[in-house]
């Protein structure tokens, strides 16, 4: 029986966003960027609020979150693990995300005055530093 | 609680170890120098005031670091019934009193009675009793006094005055003394809750903490008037400190001289001597007779009024008296040793009361002492070392002062003047019987100046009955002169009424404040109370003026509590109970009330 | 146990008055069963009066108070032993030893266990023979906390219990409050000032101001309704009386900033008709939020829970 694969994220404590929104962020990126394989099991509720000393329910929540949207999947009795890549979310889903992303991220990067292709420059080579397999 | 108790006990462990170290070795210091048994009112009332005061600042301390609203909150909030973690500090402050009050007493008693000849009877064992009662009423009364609001955290206080004041001696005292400490338990149990703003609700603590207030109240109405009265001496119209007294008042007979007085008291007189006699008073030199003893020696009482010891210099040997067998014990002065006991006559009888040696009388041998002992005086013969009965009054009457008359010895008492013949005391050995007696005429209480003046054929005497006339207790204020024929025979020649110097308000001041209180009190201070002959009186009625006034305030009190209590947080049925106090206890069951409760400031309406 | 009463805390119009001052402002709370509750609240926004009522030590001036499902004025020893309470004097007995008042506690709580005070003392240094008023403070913490869960009770009150501690202090008191076995069928209340452990800790955050409850949320919940907008506006932007929602204005760099509650991209709208250009918004984090909140004294409904 394979044991929890430790799940290396931290809670930045100037970082707006919700703790919770921080946790399914952080597990997203790492199924994203293949640290994270399906199959792997995540660690138990209660063992990652005490390595992150928050309360329980956040994670339970976050779990919960990623779940529903189908990152993670629940076996009976034995806990968490990431689920094998599907797409549930539709097109026109799937295009209204991007598009708020897009916006977010030209909201916050406009007032830093870059030239636009140093931009673009700068996403095509974090996109490089992920691995292949990944974005289904 | 037990562990409440255990732990309170390890806080205050040191202050009753280092307390009861510095308590025996004053003890002990002491009575290496003096017999402790032995000392005169004075030393006992100071010793009462330090436990008290120690007991005080216990109770102060102990509650003072709870009932901070944290500490309070932490020490309450638990599964244990208030009264339950009350009990426990009380009891650990019981033993820790116990400790350091009466251990000591108790060990330097023992000393003094396995080490010494000095007497100690069970009376000496029960002070150590009487010291840790007193200590425990005075913690008592700071334990509540920290615990209950301020405006009537004083309430205990009252009990602690009542110790000081009562009448009551040896077991009566420490019965008194239990009584006291069994109500102010059941003040700080009332007080003791996890609200401590709200005045007690259940009815027993209620009452234990209201009446009380009550009395406190009343104590300060009158301390008010007092007050008042100090300006009426500063404005100079007072009785007592004008520079010619109210003419035909007491005041003005009071401070005559002795001649000044039988004078007075003739002035009136239609009876056909009265010339004469007044003529006689201005030739002769009168005698004062006067009542010296106010307080009789109690058998088995805590406190010594005076030392009941004396020395027979000649033979050098100390005599205590023992209350446990009614005898004198003596010792060897010099070599500390236990010579005997010494009873009356050759069957070493017990003498009839708690005796007081007075000295020597002119025309007693060296080393003799004439002891008092209630109505009966004994003479100690010390050339025969033994105990005589020289004079004893009849019908149980009390000695309540001697003085020579010419040749005889004058005896008075609560209700008669007894005329011993001097030379029949001094040559007969045994009893001797008075040649003749004058019945008093008034009650010893009243009594405040007797003269004597020896005429011709007999005496005249002439006794001021005014000793009350200040307070509401005493009688119509008068003189009376009371002629005695040489054959014994008396009369009553003339009777000189006296006026009121003070209003009626004055006077009856207590009892119009609250005729209810004033009763209680009364009866509180007499409480187990020896029987006081030297005190009787025969009070005037109360007149119907101050029965009025009394009954006016008493109406206005429940009338004001009645329109007071309406903004007051009270339950309609707490409201009638006060309502009704005040109508029968009168302004202090009002001040009561308002100090007890306060307004419960009613919330902004709310749009 | 009352199981037919789903709020451990109930109060109805609670108002208590100090002479002119309102401690308590008609306060209508219910914290539900479960859960770990903050109450936040500047210093006299009525913590610890509400806790002096709730416990029974202080009458209120008007209103209902109920903890429990019991009339808090009528509290007995019983419920007593079902509601634990810790701050900062809760030993008050100072001068007993560790074990000493262990003993104590064991002989007073019948629902004691043992295996608890131990799990959780553990992470201090405490030894049993020391005295309580010798241990730092952050070990009187400790030990506090022990005791409180060893108690095993329904509801527990933690009123500023990390305050003073140091970061390996508090990091142990947290890991114990919310990792130890007796959480789970405890509700816990914690007061406190720090938004950042609050933000770890609750799962619902209870913001009091002058006696009047403010919010009862989640902290995120309530996170979201607050944004900070940052705009480029002439003349000091608008009138800021004329802007829906506000709760702080400040100038940076001729910048405005506001931040402000419960505004959607109308506010937006708002300050572009106003004259401002280059307007963004971003999100707050709790502390900001709920410093904004407290900061602006008006009265706002609370949202919904």
């Amino acid at each position: 029986m394979a044991r929890p694969h430790a799940l290396m994220i931290q809670i930045a404590a100037g970082d707006p966003r919700p703790i919770g929104k921080q946790i399914v962020d952080a597990v997203r990126m790492k199924i994203a960027t293949g640290e994270l394989l399906p199959g792997d099991q995540l660690p138990s509720v209660r063992g990652l609020a005490q390595q992150l000393t928050i309360n329980p329910n956040t994670v339970a929540k976050a779990y919960a979150e990623l779940t529903a949207e189908g990152w993670l999947e629940a076996r009976q009795g034995l806990g968490l693990y990431v689920a094998v890549p599907r797409q549930r979310l539709s097109e026109g889903e799937r295009e209204r995300r991007l598009d708020e992303a897009v916006g977010r991220f030209i909201n916050d990067v406009l007032p830093l005055d870059y030239p636009p292709d140093e931009v673009q420059a700068r996403i095509a080579h974090e996109f490089q530093q992920l691995a292949p397999r990944k974005i289904a | 609680m037990m562990e409440f108790f255990k732990a309170e006990l390890l806080r205050l462990r040191a202050f009753a170890i280092g307390l009861g170290a510095a308590h025996l070795l004053a003890l002990a210091f002491m009575s290496r120098m003096v017999d402790l048994a032995q000392q005169p009112l004075t030393v006992h009332w100071t010793a009462g005031a330090v436990y008290a005061l120690l007991g005080l600042l216990l109770g102060l301390y102990q509650m003072g670091n709870y009932r901070k609203p944290s500490a309070w909150l932490n020490l309450l909030h638990r599964p244990l019934a208030p009264w339950r973690i009350a009990v426990a500090l009380m009891a650990a402050s019981l033993l820790l009193l116990a400790i350091s009050v009466l251990l000591p007493i108790g060990i330097v008693a023992l000393w003094q009675q396995t080490m010494t000849p000095r007497v100690v009877d069970l009376r000496h064992w029960l002070l150590a009793l009487a010291g840790l009662q007193i200590a425990m009423a005075g913690y008592l009364a700071g334990a509540y006094a920290m615990l209950a609001e301020r405006r009537y955290a004083a309430s205990g206080f009252v009990f602690l005055f009542l110790l000081l004041v009562a009448e009551a001696t040896g077991f009566g005292a420490l019965a008194l003394q239990g009584l006291v400490i069994a109500w102010l338990v059941v003040m700080v149990l009332g007080a003791f809750k996890p609200d401590l703003s709200a005045a007690p609700a259940p009815l027993l603590p209620l009452l234990s903490a209201a009446i009380p207030l009550q009395m406190l109240v009343l104590l300060l109405m009158v301390m008010f008037y007092q007050g008042v009265e100090m300006g009426w001496i500063a404005q100079g119209s007072h009785p007592n400190n004008s520079s010619t007294p109210p003419r035909g008042g007491h005041n003005e007979v009071e401070k005559m001289d002795d001649r000044g007085r039988m004078t007075a008291a003739l002035s009136d007189s239609k009876h056909p001597d009265a010339a004469l006699l007044r003529e006689q008073i201005a030739l002769s030199e009168p005698e004062g007779v006067a009542q010296q003893v106010r307080r009789l020696p109690q058998r088995h009482e805590l406190a010594n009024l005076a030392p009941m010891e004396f020395d027979d210099d000649a033979r050098g040997i100390r005599w205590v008296f023992s209350h446990d067998d009614m005898r004198l014990h003596g010792y060897d002065l010099r070599q500390r040793k236990l010579v005997g006991v010494l009873g009356v006559g050759p069957g070493n009888t017990a003498l009839m009361a708690p005796t007081l040696p007075i000295g020597g009388m002119p025309g007693m041998a060296d080393g003799d002492e004439v002891l008092l002992a209630g109505g009966t005086l004994y003479q100690y013969v010390s050339a025969s070392q033994t105990i005589v009965d020289r004079i004893q009054l009849p019908n149980g009457e009390v000695i309540l002062g001697a003085s020579p008359i010419g040749e005889s010895l004058g005896l008075i008492s609560a209700t008669a003047l007894y005329f011993f013949d001097g030379r029949d005391l001094i040559e007969h050995e045994g009893r001797v019987t008075p040649r003749m007696h004058v019945r008093i005429p008034g009650a010893a209480g009243d009594l405040r100046n007797l003269e004597l003046m020896e005429l011709i054929d007999g005496y005249l005497l002439v006794a001021t009955f005014s000793a009350r006339a200040h307070v509401m207790d005493g009688g119509t204020p008068y003189q009376s002169v009371v002629r005695v024929h040489d054959d014994g025979r008396s009369e009553e020649i003339a009777r000189r009424v006296l006026r009121h110097d003070y209003p009626p308000i004055y006077r009856y001041q207590w009892f119009w404040s609250s005729p209810l209180l004033s009763w209680l009190k009364t009866q509180s201070i007499a409480l187990f109370a020896p029987p006081m002959p030297q005190e009787a009186i025969t009070p005037a009625p109360i007149p119907r003026g101050m029965w009025i006034l009394a009954l006016t305030l008493c109406l206005l009190a429940g009338a004001a509590a009645a329109w007071r209590s309406r903004v007051l947080p009270m339950s309609t049925r707490l409201r009638a109970s006060w309502i009704v106090a005040s109508l029968l206890v009168g302004l202090p069951a009002f001040g009561a009330m308002c100090l007890l409760y306060r307004p419960r400031d009613a919330a902004a309406p709310t749009p | 146990m009352n199981t037919d009463n789903d709020y451990v805390i109930e109060t109805q119009a609670l108002s208590k008055r100090y002479g002119q001052k309102l401690a308590l402002d008609n306060l209508d709370l219910a914290i539900p069963r479960g859960r770990i509750h903050a109450i936040v609240g500047a210093n006299g926004a009525g913590k610890s009066t509400l806790f002096r009522v709730l416990l029974g030590f202080l009458p209120q001036t008007s209103g209902q108070a109920r903890i429990l499902g019991r009339d808090s004025q009528k509290l007995n020893p019983d419920d007593r032993s079902r509601i634990g309470f810790v701050n900062e004097e809760h030993t008050v007995t100072g001068w007993l030893k560790v074990a000493q008042v262990v003993a104590m506690q064991r002989q007073q709580y019948r629902r004691w266990q043992q295996e608890i005070f131990d799990q959780v003392i553990g992470h201090y240094h405490v030894l049993p023979q020391q005295k309580v008023s010798q241990l730092s403070r952050g070990e009187r913490a400790g030990l506090n906390l022990a005791l409180a869960l060893a108690q095993r009770p329904e509801l527990l009150v933690l009123d500023e219990p990390t305050l003073g501690l140091d970061v390996v202090a508090k990091r142990a008191f947290l890991e114990s409050l919310m990792y130890s076995n007796t959480s789970d069928d405890c509700t816990v209340i914690y007061c406190s000032h720090q938004m950042e452990e609050i933000e770890r800790v609750a799962d619902n955050l209870i913001i009091l101001e002058r006696g009047r409850l403010m919010n009862m949320s989640a902290p995120e919940d309530f996170t979201a309704r607050v944004s900070h907008w940052v705009a480029d506006a002439p003349f000091k932007g608008p009138d800021p009386r004329s802007l829906p929602g506000l709760l702080e204005r400040q100038q940076i760099d001729g910048l405005q900033h506001y931040i402000v509650l419960d505004q959607g991209d109308d506010f937006a709208q708002f300050l572009r008709q106003s004259g401002a250009r280059n307007v963004h918004s971003m999100p707050v984090s709790l502390d900001r939020a709920v410093n904004a909140f407290l900061s602006k004294n008006h009265a706002v409904p609370a949202a919904a829970a």
